[in-house]
Formats: structure tokens, C-alpha cells, sequence
């Protein structure tokens, strides 16, 4: 008898015991989460700084509540495989949503996963996961090609879609030229229906070139972003590389010396820096050595200088020089938030025993997205 | 007898223990691992404040339509199986009483948030501005400003910014001190404008001109000829500088050179295509300091010599006049009041030979030193001259400093107040389905 109440007792106190271990890891990833989002960091600047941080936080320092910087979270490995460029012998951390629509940075300049840990004070006691991802998902598509170019654009939340939002748009065209590629924008705004759709035309404009199409969707206080890319030859592309963050410096590799498959032909190209002012309207920032020439031959790669302090997004419409009439456009973000990339920090969750995980909406630059941590005891 | 004793003990722990286990409410899943409604409840209404939507959609009539947008924001941004509450109180607070919240108006996607629910509160303020108005320089004599945006030329010791982004920046800041900007879009305008020929009917004479390109100064096709733009003799553009300062005197403007050696190079990429700046940024030709020497014989109306009289050095770490200090407070700029100036001018030159005063200081000169880092010098006769030897990046709030603290136009401040300027908004936030 007494066997059976040791029994019954023990089964009762490994419940509350069980049940508090998990309430205290559940207030430790609710702690940990405001932690990380509502501090800059030490120094408050890192994500703009070529060094790495001594206290861990991604709180945009120039604001309060919950923005986040653009460039601390640029500065997270990914997790994903690291590109190696042939021709520099350097390794690069990889944030790619497809090909040519990527943000390379050198691993030497990223806050891995282990140092991230060390400094928030968990190494060796919790594990844990961080994804951001946008809270609106804007969907673009091609619906017409011929004899004008037509878009069905669909945003979508988390719980619903963005009914009756509004829609800043710009189209930007990439003509093929004979020294080097130009490119035409042509902006405008527009509003979505109670599904969160709306349909864009642009009359006179065809899709034989390539083409990308950049559409904000907007309702107060939540924004979201989606964009549609087509390009007439895949075969080559221009890959930006971030070379030092610190002084926003991107040199222009060949996808030769990236992937070793790709065409050997040189690539011309002319570029330009997109951001997003008030209103959601689109400003065209000219750049400095806009133009130039992308080889395989020995010697540096030609590098363009992004004003650090601002985000945007990196455009270079680039045609290749061998005669074949050719053009394309590879994207870079300069900061997380202009694209909509999505970020994955930290260690796999899967197998573990028990995993908290805990919410929190956030804003980068303009877009709206969701944090969630997910932690375990280890 | 000690067994039954025994029997009865053992009977009730074990009734007990039982007992307590049937009618115990153990806690549910949910609440062993919840997610924290409170800060998702904060963290959403930041998130819709973020560029002060909410703030105003919460003063704003129960029938706007900024309601239902702000209820579709809502929907879109909570998960999927959240029901939320949210409620606007109005704060009235009688002077000596306790605040009183009164609903004025609530949007819910649900009538019953169910049991397990959490809330978090937001105040906001009403858009209440605290506006100033600027005296406009120059008063019925002057006040344009000529911002130098010329798309055929190039900038350079201005690195990581362009010339065009620097100009919106002095668009945004300057404009409200005169009496009208104008964007000087190419060098065919900067020459119309040394041609004594209007823009856009603007008062040409006393005006500013800012040059946006850094160490280089655009010129126009039209000026790259002997004898107003080039110097046949030593194959120099120092001759365009030269006539550049001879306009600065004639139309008594006020020259803004935003950082580094002024006049280094001129700037034209079409005429100007096939010479660079031997970094490699073509469009450029290099005058060295030939250029600001030009300019200020100009400027001073003595006859044109090429000659290296002006010298610019590194002067290291300078730090803002308390006057210039005085003029950050007055007018809301706040650079860092800490510069490297890498090229600073040297006084003694300048002072002496081009009949130049200080009208404003800008950076302090260490003692037994004759250079400063950056001041606005005015000609005994017509004509004044802003420089910034500092190094790169330029920092507009500088140029706009120099300026404002040269000119002194008054601020007129006008406080807006309002009653009943907060208002409370509380999210309640409730999960659906499941115990």
C-alpha cells in the first residue's frame, strides 16, 4: 500500500515539477525574445560596423519600440551554405531567395550562431531558433505578356487578406543598348479589392526584355512587399557581393566564378539604387561608376559604394557583350527590410523535447514582419 | 491494534492523494506553453502606430472609413485563430479629479473573447505640432537659394552619397529660410544663371549657391573656352573659377563649398568624357589648387593670375565655435560637434590678400595655429564664400549651419494646444479552439 501512494505521490510531483520546468522555459523565451528585440546592442550602431558586437540586440538604434535595424539583421548568418567565389578564395554567408536575388556577405563579418548565444548568456543552457518573416505576403504574377505587360498583385496577412490596401508599384524595364544596358521606371500607385488583390497594366509596354516589377502594399501601419522578376537569359548573371559592410562597398563578380557553370561571356552593366521615401513612393539614386564591365580576367572586380546609412535595394541591369542582344537584372537589398527577405537564426528546433515559442510583432524599415523564438533547454 | 491504525493511515493518504488528484484542475496545455498575449497584444499596436496611423485613426469619428482599414490591418497582422478586442477610451481629467476613461468606440472581430485572455494598453497623442515660422532671408532684396543638381557632371569627395541625394537633403532643410529654391537640373541652367538669365523669375542677385559636388564644381560647355573658362596658356579650367568668383561679386552671392578643397576639379561628363580625376571617375580635369586661388582673385576683382597663393592642410579634429553651438540650439541642427577637417585654409593667406573677413566662424582655431576648419568669408566690397575643409562624408547639417548662422533669419514660434489630446487604446487578445 504504501509502494502504491509513493507511487501515486511521485507521479503528482513529476506533473508540477514537469509543468513548472516548462512555464519557466516559456518565461525564458518570452524574456529572451524582448531581450534581443528591444536593445540595440553594444555598440548601437553594429549592424553599419565592420565589428562585431559585444551585447546582442537588434533594436534599429535610431528609433524606440519595436523597429528593428535593417543591417544588424543583415549581419546574421543565414545557416545555409556558404557561396565560395572562385576567383577571391573568399566565402560568403548566402541570404538568396533565387538565382541573381541574393545578399552575399562575408563570413567574417557575420554574428553566427555560437557568438549570438555567448553573448546573450544561453551557450550551453538553451537553445534557440529566430525566424522573421514578413506578416504580409505579396504575391506577384505575370498574367499577360503580349501585347502589354499585365500583373495580378495579392497580399495576404497572417490572419486575412489586406482588404481595400493600397499599392505602390514600379515597373522597371531593362533595354538592351550597345555599349551598355539602360533601364526606364515607371512608377505609380493603385488600390486592392476586399480579396486583396488588384490587376496592373502597363499599356505600350511589352515583356520581351527583362523586367522586374516592385509593389509595396500598404494599410495603416502594415506594409508589405512582393516583386516580380523576368529575364531574358538566364544562362550569366552578375552577382553583388558586399565587401564591407561598414563602408557599404559591393564589388561585381562574374556567376562564373560563383558556380562554375554559368556562360563565360562578359557581362556590361549599369546600375542604380532604389529606395523607398515617404509615401511608399520609389526615389531612383543614382551611383557613382554606374557603369562598367564584368569579366573573368585577372584583376579586381569593378565595386560600387552604397550610402550605409540608408535602405534600398540594389539594381543592375547588366546585357551580355558577345552580340547576342541578351539583358537581365540581379537584386540586392542593402539592409533586410526593402526585399521582404525572410531570416533564419540559430539552431534547428526539430527533435527536440520540448520547444517554447513565443510572438512578436516587429517593423523593418518600412515592412511589417513577425519575430518567433523558439527555445528548448538543453 | 497498530495495524488497524496503520490500515486507517495508509486508507487516508491514499483517499487523499486520490482526492487530489480527481478534483485538482491540473493546468492545461495551452498554459504550460502560451504564448505571451500581452506583448503580442504591445507589440501589435506599435506596430500599427508605427508611422502614427493609429494615433490618428483613434481621433477620428466612429464612421470614418480609417476604422475599417485600421480593422483590416488588425485582421491581417494577428494569427489566424486570434480573437482580438480593441477599445479607444477617452481621458477626461477634470483638474484635481481622477482620470476618467470613457469608451468612445471599440472594433472586435469576435462578441466573447473566451476564458484565456490577456490585454495590453497604448496611449496616444493627439498630432499636436509645435510649428515655428522662419523669416525668409534676403527679405525683398534676394533670397534664392541655387541648389546644384546638374546631371552632366560628377561629384567627388563626397563619397557615398550622390550629388543629387545631398541636394534633396538642402532642399528639405534650407528651403524654408528663403524666399524661393531653385534646382539648377544641368550646367546649360548653371550657365544661363552666370549669364545674369532667370530660372524661374527668381531674384538673381544676392543669392545662394550651393555646390553639391564636393570637391568638384560642374561648368557648362559654354565656359570651356578661352578667356572665361580656360586658360590657353597653362591648359587649366582655373580660368572658370576665375570667372566664377567675378560672378560671385557682381551678383554679391554667397558660394557654399559643402567639404574638401574647393574647386579641385571642374566637372562635365559629356565635353569632359575622356579626362578623369585619376581615380578613375571620368567627366573630370583637375585644376588642383590652382582653382581656388582663381576664384578668390575673382572674387576680389584683381586680375587673373595662375598661381598656388591659397594653401588648404590637415588640420586634424576641430571642434564648433560656442557661437556656432549657440545656432545648432537656435535652429534644431545637430551635427557632431566634432569634425576632421582635412582640409583646412589657411588665414593668413586669405585674409591678407583677397580682402576677406570672417562673418561667421564656424570651428575653433587652436592657439598658435592660422588655419580654420570651416567659416563663411565675406569681401570688403561684394560677394561671400563658405568653406568646409572638411573631410569626407559632407554632412548637410554643416552647410546648413554655416549658412543659417551667417544669415540669422528669426524664428517665430507658434504653440499649438489642444484639450483632450490623449487617448487610451487597450487590445485584448483571446486564443480560439482548444482548452
Amino acid at each position: 500500500m504504501i509502494l502504491v501512494f509513493i507511487g501515486l505521490a511521485n507521479q503528482t510531483l513529476q506533473s508540477a515539477t514537469l509543468y513548472q520546468s516548462q512555464r519557466n522555459l516559456d518565461a525564458r523565451c518570452s524574456g529572451l525574445l524582448d531581450s534581443m528585440l528591444y536593445s540595440p546592442g553594444v555598440p548601437s550602431y553594429w549592424g553599419i560596423y565592420s565589428s562585431a558586437p559585444t551585447v546582442f540586440g537588434l533594436q534599429d538604434p535610431v528609433s524606440s519600440e519595436n523597429q528593428l535595424s535593417s543591417f544588424s539583421l543583415m549581419r546574421l548568418g543565414s545557416g545555409t551554405q556558404t557561396v565560395y567565389n572562385f576567383k577571391t578564395g573568399a566565402s560568403y554567408n548566402n541570404v538568396t531567395i533565387g538565382p541573381g536575388d541574393s545578399l552575399l556577405e562575408p563570413v567574417t563579418e557575420i554574428v553566427n550562431y555560437t557568438a549570438a548565444s555567448q553573448l546573450l548568456g544561453i551557450n550551453g543552457t538553451y537553445g534557440f531558433q529566430l525566424t522573421l518573416k514578413p506578416t504580409v505576403t505579396v504575391s506577384v504574377s505575370m498574367t499577360q505578356s503580349s501585347p502589354s505587360l499585365s500583373f495580378s498583385v495579392n497580399a495576404k496577412g497572417t490572419g486575412a487578406p489586406l482588404s481595400n490596401g493600397a499599392v505602390s508599384y514600379c515597373l522597371i524595364v531593362i533595354s538592351f543598348q550597345s555599349a551598355y544596358p539602360s533601364y526606364s521606371l515607371m512608377p505609380g500607385t493603385g488600390t486592392l479589392d476586399n480579396l486583396g488583390s488588384t490587376f496592373l497594366n502597363f499599356s505600350g509596354v511589352s515583356g520581351s526584355s527583362s523586367f522586374v516589377l516592385f509593389a509595396y502594399t500598404y494599410l495603416p501601419g502594415l506594409v508589405g512587399m512582393g516583386y516580380y522578376k523576368h529575364v531574358t537569359d538566364n544562362s550569366t548573371y552578375v552577382a553583388p557581393i558586399v565587401s564591407d559592410v561598414g563602408t557599404g562597398q559591393v564589388v561585381l563578380a562574374h556567376s562564373y566564378d560563383i558556380d562554375r557553370q554559368s556562360s563565360t561571356a562578359p557581362l556590361t552593366y549599369n546600375a542604380t539604387f532604389i529606395s523607398v521615401g515617404n509615401g511608399l513612393a520609389f526615389v531612383n539614386n543614382p551611383m557613382q561608376n554606374s557603369y562598367g564591365t564584368v569579366d573573368l580576367g585577372a584583376g579586381d572586380y569593378e565595386a560600387l559604394t552604397i550610402s550605409y546609412g540608408s535602405c534600398g535595394i540594389l539594381v543592375i541591369a547588366y546585357e551580355k557583350s558577345d552580340g547576342a542582344s541578351t539583358t537581365g537584372l540581379s537584386l540586392m537589398p542593402w539592409g533586410i527590410g526593402p526585399l521582404a527577405f525572410p531570416i533564419t537564426f540559430g539552431d534547428s528546433p526539430a527533435g527536440k523535447e520540448w520547444v517554447s515559442t513565443d510572438l512578436r510583432q516587429v517593423v523593418v524599415g518600412n515592412v511589417a514582419y513577425q519575430a518567433v523564438l523558439s527555445l528548448w533547454s538543453m | 491494534m497498530m495495524r488497524t491504525v496503520e490500515t486507517i493511515l495508509v486508507i487516508g493518504l491514499l483517499a487523499t492523494v486520490l482526492s487530489v488528484s480527481l478534483f485538482a484542475t491540473w493546468p492545461s496545455l495551452r498554459r504550460a506553453s502560451s504564448l505571451d498575449l500581452r506583448r503580442i497584444a504591445f507589440t501589435t499596436l506599435e506596430t500599427l502606430d508605427a508611422n502614427s496611423s493609429l494615433s490618428q485613426t483613434a481621433f477620428k469619428p466612429s464612421n470614418d472609413s480609417a476604422w475599417n482599414s485600421l480593422q483590416s490591418a488588425l485582421s491581417s497582422c494577428l494569427p489566424a485563430n486570434t480573437v482580438y478586442n480593441l477599445t479607444v477610451y477617452q481621458i477626461l481629467n477634470s483638474s484635481g479629479a481622477t482620470a476618467l476613461y470613457t469608451p468612445i468606440n471599440s472594433i472586435a472581430n469576435t462578441q466573447s473573447l473566451g476564458e484565456s485572455t490577456d490585454a495590453a494598453s497604448y496611449l496616444v497623442t493627439y498630432n499636436a505640432t509645435y510649428s515655428v515660422t522662419a523669416a525668409k532671408i534676403g527679405g525683398t532684396s534676394g533670397g534664392t537659394l541655387y541648389l546644384l543638381n546638374c546631371s552632366d557632371a560628377s561629384g567627388w569627395w563626397i563619397t557615398g552619397y550622390t550629388p543629387q541625394g545631398l541636394v534633396q537633403d538642402l532642399l528639405n532643410l534650407l528651403s524654408p529660410y528663403f524666399q524661393q529654391t531653385v534646382v539648377v537640373q544641368d550646367t546649360t541652367q548653371l550657365a544661363k544663371i552666370l549669364d545674369n538669365t532667370t530660372l524661374q523669375n527668381e531674384t538673381l542677385q544676392n543669392a545662394v549657391v550651393c555646390n553639391a559636388f564636393g570637391e568638384a564644381v560642374p561648368i557648362p560647355q559654354s565656359y570651356m573656352s578661352a578667356p572665361v573658362g580656360f586658360d590657353l596658356v597653362n591648359k587649366s579650367y582655373a580660368k572658370y573659377c576665375y570667372t566664377l568668383g567675378q560672378r560671385v561679386r557682381s551678383y554679391n552671392w554667397t558660394w557654399v563649398s559643402m567639404v574638401g578643397w574647393p574647386f579641385y576639379y571642374v566637372s562635365n561628363k559629356a565635353a569632359l568624357a575622356t579626362s578623369q580625376n585619376t581615380y578613375g571617375i571620368y567627366g573630370m580635369s583637375k585644376n588642383e589648387g590652382y582653382g581656388c586661388t582663381a576664384f578668390l582673385q575673382g572674387l576680389d576683382n584683381q586680375n587673373y593670375s595662375y598661381s598656388l597663393d591659397v594653401n588648404f592642410t590637415s588640420q586634424g579634429v576641430v571642434s564648433l565655435t560656442s557661437q556656432a553651438l549657440y545656432y545648432c540650439n537656435y535652429y534644431g541642427l545637430y551635427p557632431s560637434s566634432w569634425q576632421t577637417a582635412s582640409r583646412s585654409i589657411n588665414l593668413t593667406q586669405v585674409l591678407n590678400n583677397y580682402h576677406l573677413s570672417m562673418a561667421f566662424q564656424m570651428f575653433v582655431i587652436p592657439a598658435n595655429d592660422t588655419r580654420v576648419g570651416g567659416a563663411l568669408f565675406s569681401n570688403a566690397v561684394l560677394g561671400s564664400f563658405l568653406d568646409l575643409g572638411l573631410t569626407r562624408t559632407p554632412d548637410v547639417r554643416l552647410t546648413a549651419l554655416g549658412l543659417l548662422g551667417y544669415y540669422q533669419p528669426t524664428l517665430y514660434p507658434t504653440a499649438q494646444t489642444t484639450s483632450q489630446s490623449s487617448r487610451l487604446v487597450v487590445l485584448t487578445l483571446g486564443l480560439m479552439g482548444g482548452t
